[in-house]
Parts: structure tokens; sequence; C-alpha cells
């Protein structure tokens, strides 16, 4: 079965764009390769879906290249592009039947009768539809739409797949789900995608790389993982995923790295840190994830030292906790930090109560570059 | 508020049901009930009414239709294209309808007598198509701006060219609201007078100037009030012709397009 082709590498370079002399996309660089699922994050407004049309051809670049497998495409008109585009509000045809709606490309590219028939009962079997290729789109629910939409971008075995926020309209619960069934698919049809939305769990969940974006300008492209545990900007490290964010300076211990908080006495230990951080002495900032927090009864700072000899650990109180089933959320006062967010197991935190004094140790961090 | 919807349906409906009755009754005198009843109006129609009728449906079903062609194309530029003029053009194409038709008809005998369309079919076409266009350009207007414009850009990424797009994605879905703005025009087209008053002529009599001429010379005969009647049957006619072809949901409630 012919699911898909492995498509060409997809260059971007110092793609630009002004509306009426405003930046809305600026030196936009990316690589993308063949069967590669990278999502566009970052808050609305900074310039994803300009990109994604940009690509598409929909809008006009100010300046950039947009290489396909080493052909220039950016001064071709979006028809012949080849490049399948699956919309927020999926955009089917309401006239056509979703087998019609799915044969549409390939009409317009002229695949004689019966390959294009073929094409539409793999279409519809990779997108689980069987037996709905008769429906009108308004006879569907909003999951198989967008799964209509998704089978019609992909028939034409397009070069590069781009998706415009395309789980959004979903309910919460049947988003997760889609989550998997989408990642599912583009792996069976190897299919290079571009993904665009602002739900940072959908792009940690989907990606095998993120291009997180910010005004209009790359702030960083990487893994899930590492754009998590590594985030090389404050703006990175508040964006994705929970965090406290405390300002210091940057010092060495040996071979171990340190951050000294302003007001506080003790350094916080920082087993990792970001390439833009300056010399031993340069002013930084802590990222400090919820997980990183641990928590233990007021008497027992003996057991915290024994564990994590290098931790920060001082006495905090609760100001707030917040049940999520396994794990629970916990908003400390501490001194000289404020309220400082942490997660723990549910197990771990039995009895805890509002406004109980709690020993709090903070046992790693993440350095980052001060921002302005 | 069932006041008046009845109030209105009796202004709205009366008059007509008035014409019909008298149609059968053979005079403007009309009563419901005590007179005879007969068709004899429907047979002294002269068959110059019946060739001025024919001239008329046949005159508005091409002003119409090139009226909307015309008007379509021209709002999917505007509409689509983003002319930063387009407020301005959406104004201007309103002017002639605040000038009396009376006016323009004067206008366009000064125009066509030296073109020699005054009198003639093309002549009448061209009046009447420049009559429609104002109103076929905002029908057109509002439901293309109803039509999300990713449509056509899903078409486009597709592979359809932007005019392929046109063809095969958007007018299908503007197809029922369309098919109702042809229906507007066409009975509008089918009553013109005051702008063909002038520019008629014995090559070109549409009915409404015909039965005016008539009443003017000889009075309100009977055969008059049958041939009005007969014009009212014809928007019966395609009213409902347009009601099951499209589908009443289209007609009696404010959904112009289809719905995704």
């Amino acid at each position: 079965m012919l699911l898909g082709k492995l498509g060409p590498r997809v260059e971007v370079s110092r793609l630009n764009k002004s509306f009426g002399g405003a930046p809305a996309v600026r030196d936009l660089s990316f690589n993308i390769e063949p069967a590669e699922f990278v999502t566009f994050l970052g808050p609305s407004g900074c310039g994803k879906t300009t990109v994604l049309k940009m690509i598409a051809g929909l809008i006009p670049r100010s300046s950039g290249e947009i290489v396909f497998g080493g052909e220039r495409i950016d001064n071709l008109p979006p028809n012949r592009r080849n490049v399948g585009l699956v919309f927020q509000n999926y955009s089917l045809f309401p006239h056509m039947t979703v087998s019609e709606n799915i044969a549409y490309g390939l009409r317009m590219r002229r695949w004689p009768r019966d390959r294009r028939e073929a094409r539409v009962g793999e279409m519809l079997a990779l997108v689980r539809l069987e037996g709905l290729g008769e429906r009108k789109p308004e006879q569907l629910s909003g999951g198989q739409q967008q799964r209509v939409a998704l089978g019609r971008a992909l028939a034409f075995t397009p070069d590069l797949l781009l998706m415009d926020e395309p789980l959004s309209n979903l309910d919460a619960k049947f988003r997760e789900e889609m989550r998997t069934q989408l990642r599912d698919i583009q792996r069976r049809a190897r299919q290079t995608t571009i993904f665009v939305t602002h739900d940072q769990d959908e792009a940690l969940v989907m990606s095998d790389r993120i291009v997180l974006m910010n005004n209009g300008a790359v702030e960083q492209v990487d893994a899930p993982e590492q754009l998590y545990s590594m985030p090389q900007t404050e703006f990175a490290a508040r964006f994705i995923g929970a965090s406290n964010i405390v300002y210091g300076t940057y010092l060495r211990d040996g071979d171990n790295d340190l951050i000294r908080v302003d007001g506080l006495e003790a350094p916080l230990p920082a087993s990792t840190k970001a390439a833009a951080v300056g010399p031993a002495g340069s002013p930084a900032a802590a990222c400090i994830r919820p997980e990183q927090v641990v928590v233990r009864p007021r008497n027992a700072g003996e057991d915290i030292r024994s564990a994590w000899p290098r931790a920060f650990s001082a006495t905090g109180r609760v100001r707030e906790i917040v049940f999520h089933g396994s794990s629970i959320a916990l908003g400390l006062d501490v001194p000289g930090l404020g309220t400082v967010k942490c997660e723990r197991p549910a197990a771990e935190l039995q009895g805890l109560n509002f406004g109980d004094r709690i020993g709090v140790a903070i046992v790693d961090c993440h350095l980052i570059p001060r921002g302005d | 508020m069932a006041f008046y919807v009845a109030a209105m349906i009796a202004i709205l409906i009366l008059p007509v049901l008035l014409v019909l009755a008298a149609s059968f009754q053979g005079g403007l005198e009309a009563s419901f009930g005590s007179r005879r009843w007969t068709l004899e109006a429907y047979r002294a129609i002269p068959p110059a009414y019946w060739d001025a009728l024919w001239f008329t449906v046949r005159i508005a079903f091409c002003s119409t239709v090139l009226a909307l062609l015309i008007a379509v194309l021209a709002a999917w530029g505007l509409v689509r294209g983003r002319l930063r003029e387009r407020r301005l053009v959406s104004h201007l194409v309103v002017l002639p309808d605040a000038v009396p038709s009376i006016t323009l008809g004067v206008a366009l005998l000064g125009l066509f007598i030296p073109l020699g369309l005054s009198n003639s079919f093309t002549g009448t076409l061209l009046a009447l198509t420049a009559l429609s266009l104002s109103m076929g350009l905002r029908f057109a207007e509002a439901l293309i701006g109803n039509v999300p414009e990713e449509m056509e850009q899903a078409a486009v990424t597709m592979g359809a060219g932007r005019f392929t797009a046109f063809v095969t994605v958007l007018l299908p879905v503007l197809a029922p609201g369309l098919t109702i703005a042809a229906l507007f025009l066409f009975v509008h087209n089918l009553v013109a007078f005051e702008l063909l008053l002038f520019i008629s002529g014995p090559n070109a009599t549409p009915i409404s100037v015909r039965l005016f001429t008539d009443i003017v010379d000889r009075g309100v005969l009977p055969q008059a009030i049958a041939m009005s009647a007969i014009l009212v049957y014809i928007a019966i006619a395609f009213y409902t012709l347009v009601v099951v072809t499209v589908g009443v949901r289209y007609v009696a409630g404010s959904a112009l397009t289809r719905k995704g």
C-alpha cells in the first residue's frame, strides 16, 4: 500500500514578513528532515500562522528562501507547491461528499479515475472513515471532519503537510485522543509535517522537534525533552511547563555550577545551564521546575541533607494545595524566594494542611541568562 | 405581534388578491362572491400582449443572468482582492438606485439613440442589466463575504488555480443564495417600467409599457387585468421552482450559503 513517499528535506532561511512596515516574522530559519513532525509553538500573534501561510504560498513573503529538496519553491504559486494544508476550521467543501473532498487534489492533478478511487479508499482506511465516503461533511462529527481534512491533505502525497491548530475546535477529552491518532497517521504515512499550536502540552506530546517562536522570531529549536529541561531563554523557561524563575549571580564551585540568588544566604545547585550564560560572576536566572522542589516534615532536615547534600534547604509555609489526582501542586512561601511552586506525588503529602510549616529543599535547577 | 404580522400580510397581499379576483370578473370593481367568475378576460388577451410578455420574459431572464455573471465576478474581485477602494466601489454602485428610474431612462435614451440601441432587444437588455447590477453586486458581495476564504485556499493548496477554485468550490457553495438573488432580480425585471418607458418602441415593447400605453389610450380593459394576473402567476411559479430546487430553508430564513 502506497501510504506516502518519503518527502524531500525542507529548508527555510531568513524568512521575513512585514505588514505595512510592522515586522510579523523576523529572519526565521529552520530545517525539517523527511518524515519529521515539527511543531511551531508560541503565544497567539507570534507569527506562526503567518509562517505557515508563507510556506503554503497563501501570503507573499517579504524576503527569504523556502527550499524543498534543493529546489526553491518560494516563487511558485500555491497550487504548484505540493503542500497539504489542514485548517483550524477544516474548510471541507460542503457540496461534496467525503470521498469527493479527498479526491479533489487528485482530480486537480488529473489522476485517472481508477487510481483516484483506489487512493481515496486508502485514505479512508488511513483516517479510519471506511464506509463514510458517501456522507456529506455536515453529517460528520467534529473529529470525523477533522480526519477528512487530514485525509484530503495527505491524498496527493504532499512534500510537506501543514496543520494550523487543527485540534483547537475539538472538546478537551477528544483532543487528547486525536493527538495520538494524528501522530500515528503521520508516522504511518511518513509525512513530513509542520504543526502549529499555542498549546504547549500538545507540542510536548506530539513533536519530534519544537520551534518555539516569540514576537516573530525563533526563540529555540529543540526536541521536547531538551526544550523542557534546558530552555535557553527566560521566555522558553516560562512558556514551556511550570517554573519558578529567580534572579542571581552565576558561581562556580570546583566542577559544580551554582547560583547565588539575590536575597538568599546559601547558593542553589544547578546541574545544567544555557549556552548564553556568561562566565562565573555574571548575572543569571535560575529556572526551578516544580518537581525539583522537595518537601519534608520540618524536623526531617537531616533526611534532606543526606539524600541531597548540595540542596538548598529552608523552611516554608503551605499557601496553596491543588489536588491533581496522582500528584499535588503546592504553593510554598519561602523567605527570600517568594512563592515557590512545587509538585509532588500525592502519596508523599498525606496529612498536609494549608498553613503548615514544612521543610523545603531545592535539589537542582537550570541556569539561563538573565532577561532584560 | 400577531396583529403586526396580520397587518403586514393584509397590506402586502390584499391588492394582489384584488387584481387576481378582478381578472376573473371582467372589471376593476371586483368583489368576492356576488359576481360571475369567468375566464373571458383571459380569452380576450390580444396577440400583441402575448408578444410583449414573451419579449419581457426573455429580456428579464437574459438581463438577470448577465447581471449576476458580472456582479459575482466583480464581487469576487472586490471581496477577495482586498482592493483598498472596495468601500468606495460598493458605495458607487448604489448611486444608480438613488436616481429615479424615469430620469435614468431619459438619460439612456439620449445615449442609445446615436448608438441605434433604443427600440431594440440589445438596448433593453443593457438597460435592465445596468438596473440589476447594483442589487446583484450587493447580493453577491454579501454572499461571498459569508464564505470563509479558507475554503478557496484549501482548494488552491490542493492544486486548483484561483479560477478553478472559484468555479469548483466557491460557486457551488454560493449556488443557493445566487438562485434566490436571481429570483429577486428576475421578478424585478419582469415588471420594470419607468426605465424602459422611453427606450422601448414597436420592436422592443416590454409588457409593462404595453399595458401602460393601452390603459392610457383606452382605459382599464379586462384583458389588461388578466395579463397583470398572469405576471403574478409567473412570479409565483418561479418562486415555487426556486423553493423546490434549493430547498425551503434557504428561501425562508437567512441562510444564503451552504454551511459546512
